[in-house]
């Protein structure tokens, strides 16, 4: 398995680097949600439930 | 081993030259599974440009756009309907129209009494052989504070014909109750009417300001902006539906519905001070940007107040929200006597399903909104 392991060394690495491009993004717009997610649950924020009055 | 000994000919991988669909999935899957100190910056780049883009992008002027389509939740997220809907009325590049506008503001029970404005536009239509634009602002339990904000804003640019509700319901607010709904900022937008409100006649500090939007209105930001980034990304608005307050309920819960509603009358069937002179202010404000003010009384289900008693309450209420809105210099429609529903017409005492009986409601405010806009001198 070792053998086959692919390093940016052997192969296409623009094709790679899109790659390393789409984990970036990728990532940061996870925590931009992890981020807005944490404030919520931290700020105590709840939507108002209408309870039929 | 090195990229020399990985060059040699034996190997399939080991060919640059030579395109190969699996070194292009074995390269994009390193390249997305595999840390780098450019992945990571990238991450940090993307991470600090979104949150700068949010900040200078998510305005009352964007959101006024088409982005703010996407911003309701569901189809019953009422509050934001009604805040896109008020920004996009105080845009100041919002085309003004010829035709004469009618505003409705007011809590679940108003909302679901004319149920639709296409509908509501239709029945003036017909009654006045002219064209109408109908805005509905209703939200439920809407507090007086968000009534105000939502008043202010709906007739920024535009007076019109302004719809409050007159219902007992709404005298209900003490100084805390008042403050709770303000605190919980359930619309999302600063309204200065609203804040002089809270310093006025409360005598209480209004929440702070920044001017920057997603601070000053960050739990409508937080509620919101995950539902909307995915009905951006998915092109997927949510449809509003206005008349969305019925819900089945047992005896027991419609028993103590009936006992909260009864003692709200019983509370408020003489208006509080407090409430009254909210009112009066919101009236006032708009009346001096030209606007003319109807106050209608949604009735409730002659089983609500079948006692003698209750009954009698009822009345006073009726006739002292008909002498405020004289007062007030509002106009007050209500149905009949003759003309009140019947009580199959709701389900809960106190919401009107019955969609014929809807029908005669918006008839009825479609005749108090001719009366009032061929009024001269009096609002």
């Amino acid at each position: 398995m070792s053998k086959k392991r692919w390093v940016p060394e052997k192969g296409p690495v623009r094709t790679w680097r899109i790659g390393q491009i789409v984990q970036g993004v990728v990532l940061g717009v996870m925590l931009i949600f992890a981020g807005i997610g944490w404030v919520a649950h931290y700020g105590n924020v709840t939507a108002f439930k209408y309870q039929g009055f | 081993m090195n990229f020399q000994s990985a060059m040699q000919p034996k190997d399939d991988t080991l060919k640059p030259d030579a395109w190969s669909l699996r070194d292009h999935l074995l390269a994009l899957w390193t390249g997305c599974t595999q840390p780098t100190r450019f992945s990571f910056l990238l991450m940090i780049v993307v991470l600090v440009s979104t949150t700068l883009l949010m900040v200078v992008g998510v305005t009352p002027r964007t959101l006024a756009g088409p982005l703010g389509d996407y911003v309701p939740r569901s189809a019953e997220n009422d509050e934001a309907f009604a805040t896109i809907q008020a920004l996009r009325l105080a845009d100041p590049q919002a085309p003004v129209g010829k035709a004469p506008r009618v505003y409705v503001i007011g809590n679940s029970r108003i909302a679901q009494t004319f149920a639709s404005d296409e509908k509501l536009k239709h029945s003036l239509q017909t009654l006045t052989h002219r064209d109408w634009d109908v805005f509905f602002l209703t939200t439920g339990r809407q507090g007086a504070l968000d009534e105000t904000a939502l008043a202010e804003f709906a007739t920024k640019r535009q007076p019109g014909v302004v719809i409050l509700s007159a219902s007992f319901d709404r005298y209900e607010d003490d100084v805390a109750e008042l403050m709770k709904y303000y605190r919980m900022a359930r619309i999302g937008y600063r309204s200065d009417w609203a804040d002089e409100q809270v310093r006025q006649i409360l005598h209480t500090r209004p929440r702070s300001r920044t001017g920057i939007y997603l601070v000053d209105n960050r739990k409508f930001f937080l509620l919101n902006a995950g539902a909307a980034s995915l009905r951006l990304v998915s092109q997927t608005p949510a449809e509003r539906k206005i008349d969305a307050y019925i819900y089945k309920q047992n005896a027991h819960k419609l028993a103590t519905y009936r006992a909260t509603i009864l003692k709200s009358l019983r509370i408020n069937y003489i208006p509080k001070k407090l409430s009254v002179s909210i009112l009066a202010d919101t009236v006032r404000r708009l009346q001096e940007r030209g606007n003319k003010v109807i106050l209608f009384d949604v009735p409730v289900s002659s089983e609500l107040v079948s006692s003698d008693a209750d009954h009698k309450r009822y009345a006073i209420h009726l006739q002292g929200a008909a002498a405020l809105s004289s007062r007030l210099g509002a106009y007050y429609c209500r149905p009949s006597d003759e003309a009140m529903p019947p009580p199959q017409a709701y389900r809960d005492y106190f919401h009107i399903a019955d969609p014929a009986v809807q029908e005669q409601m918006r008839m009825l405010l479609a005749q108090c909104v001719e009366n009032v806009s061929r009024e001269k001198g009096r609002s």
